[in-house]
C-alpha cells in the first residue's frame, strides 16, 4: 500500500476510535518517542500499528483474562489458603453520588479476550498487506 | 489484502465490538485490575527471588481500596516470610514522607502519598500510615496505555521522599530476607527500600536509565 493509502487507513481507526469514545488512544501525541533533537516522526503506517497496539494494552487491564491470570498466579505464590476472589472497596461519594457498589468484585470483561484476539487478527492481516508475515509477531509486541 | 479490504476489516472489528470497547470507558475498574495483576507478579517475584513464604492474612480475598488509606488489617494483606524476617504486603497505602518526618511538625497533605503496593515492617501499628524508613518495596502500577513522560517525574518526586541519596548498598530486602538468589543490586538509597514503577506501554523502558541511578527500578509488565 502507498503513503497515501496508510494515511486513509489511519484516518479511519482514529475516527473508528473515536466513535467508541477512546479518542485518547486516537490522539497522535503519547504514540511516538521523544529525542533529542524533539519528536520523532513515524509515518501514517507505524502509527496506524502504534495505536492498535495501545488499543490492545487499553483492552488487557479491562480483561477478565487478566484477573483470572493474575489470581491463579496469586494462588501458586501463596501458602495455604488461597484468595477466592478480588474486590475493590470503594467508599464516600463514589458510593453516594456514583451510585458504585460498597465492595467491587474484581472480574475483568469476559467479553474482552475474544475482542484481544480479534485484534491482534486484524493487525496481522495489516501486517500482511504490508509484505510481512501476519503470524510475525515482531510487528506486534 | 488491499486498501479497500483492510478498511471492510477495520470497520468490521470496530463494528462488532463496539459493546465491550465502550463499557471500557464506564468502568473505573481498569487501574485496580493492572494493579492486581502487579501483585501477582511482585508475589511470584518475592518467592523466586529469595524463596519467600507467602500467607494471606485475613479474609479470603485479595484487597484493595478506591481511595488510598492507613493500613487496616481487617481487611487482606500478605504475610512475607524468609530466614525469621517477617514482613506485610499491603494495596494502596499513604506513607509518611522523609520531608514531614524532617520538619518534624505538621506538613498537611504533603507530608504523605499514595503507593500501590509497599512491603512493610509489621511493626507499623493498624489504623496509622507508615513511615518512609518502614517501607522495604514500593511498587507504582501504570496502566496508561500510552506511557506518559509525567510518569516519570512523579516516581522521580516519591523516590525523593522516600530516601536520601548515598552509596550504594544492600536493600533493606536483601538484607531481610538474605541473598538473593540471582543476586541484589545495591542502590544508592537510605533507606535502602526498593521502589518500583510497572507500566504496560514498553515505550516506558526509554525512560529508564536516568532514575536508575537513584534506585528506581523500570518494569515493563505487561498482561
Amino acid at each position: 500500500m502507498t503513503d497515501e493509502e496508510w494515511l486513509e487507513i489511519l484516518r479511519l481507526i482514529q475516527a473508528e476510535l473515536r466513535q467508541v469514545g477512546l479518542g485518547s488512544i486516537a490522539d497522535l501525541s503519547g504514540l511516538d518517542d521523544d529525542t533529542f533533537e524533539g519528536r520523532r516522526s513515524y509515518g501514517a503506517q507505524k502509527l496506524a500499528y502504534l495505536m492498535l497496539q495501545a488499543l490492545d494494552r487499553h483492552l488487557s487491564i479491562h480483561s477478565s483474562e487478566t484477573v483470572d491470570r493474575a489470581m491463579a498466579m496469586i494462588g501458586e505464590a501463596v501458602a495455604g489458603e488461597r484468595p477466592r476472589m478480588a474486590v475493590l472497596f470503594n467508599d464516600g461519594d463514589d458510593i453516594g453520588i456514583e451510585e458504585v457498589e460498597p465492595e467491587e468484585r474484581l472480574v475483568g470483561d469476559q467479553r474482552i479476550p475474544a475482542v484481544r484476539e480479534d485484534l491482534r487478527r486484524l493487525i496481522g492481516q495489516l501486517l500482511e498487506a504490508d509484505g510481512r508475515s501476519g503470524d510475525d509477531e515482531a510487528g506486534f509486541e | 489484502m488491499d486498501t479497500v479490504q483492510a478498511k471492510k476489516a477495520i470497520t468490521a472489528f470496530f463494528t462488532k465490538h463496539k459493546a465491550p470497547m465502550k463499557a471500557t470507558l464506564t468502568k473505573s475498574t481498569g487501574g485496580k485490575i493492572y494493579e492486581l495483576y502487579c501483585l501477582a507478579m511482585t508475589l511470584e517475584w518475592l518467592r523466586s527471588t529469595y524463596g519467600a513464604n507467602i500467607q494471606l492474612v485475613g479474609p479470603t480475598v485479595v484487597s484493595f481500596k478506591a481511595s488510598p488509606g492507613n493500613i487496616d488489617r481487617k481487611k487482606s494483606y500478605f504475610r512475607v516470610s524468609r530466614a525469621g524476617c517477617v514482613l506485610e504486603l499491603h494495596t494502596d497505602i499513604q506513607v509518611r514522607t522523609l520531608g514531614a518526618d524532617m520538619l518534624g511538625g505538621h506538613v498537611g497533605l504533603s507530608g504523605y502519598h499514595e503507593i500501590d503496593l509497599v512491603l512493610i515492617d509489621p511493626a507499623v501499628s493498624d489504623g496509622s500510615m507508615p513511615q518512609y524508613d518502614q517501607l522495604f518495596l514500593g511498587v507504582e502500577c501504570k496502566s496508561h496505555a500510552k506511557f506518559e513522560k509525567g510518569i516519570v517525574k512523579q516516581v522521580l518526586g516519591i523516590r525523593r521522599e522516600l530516601s536520601l541519596l548515598t552509596d550504594p548498598r544492600l536493600s533493606r530486602l536483601d538484607s531481610g530476607f538474605g541473598p538473593t538468589r540471582h543476586g541484589g543490586t545495591p542502590i544508592r538509597a537510605h533507606p535502602a527500600s526498593l521502589y518500583w514503577l510497572t507500566y504496560v506501554d514498553p515505550k516506558g523502558d526509554n525512560y529508564a536509565s536516568s532514575p536508575g541511578y537513584f534506585g528506581i527500578e523500570f518494569k515493563h509488565w505487561s498482561p
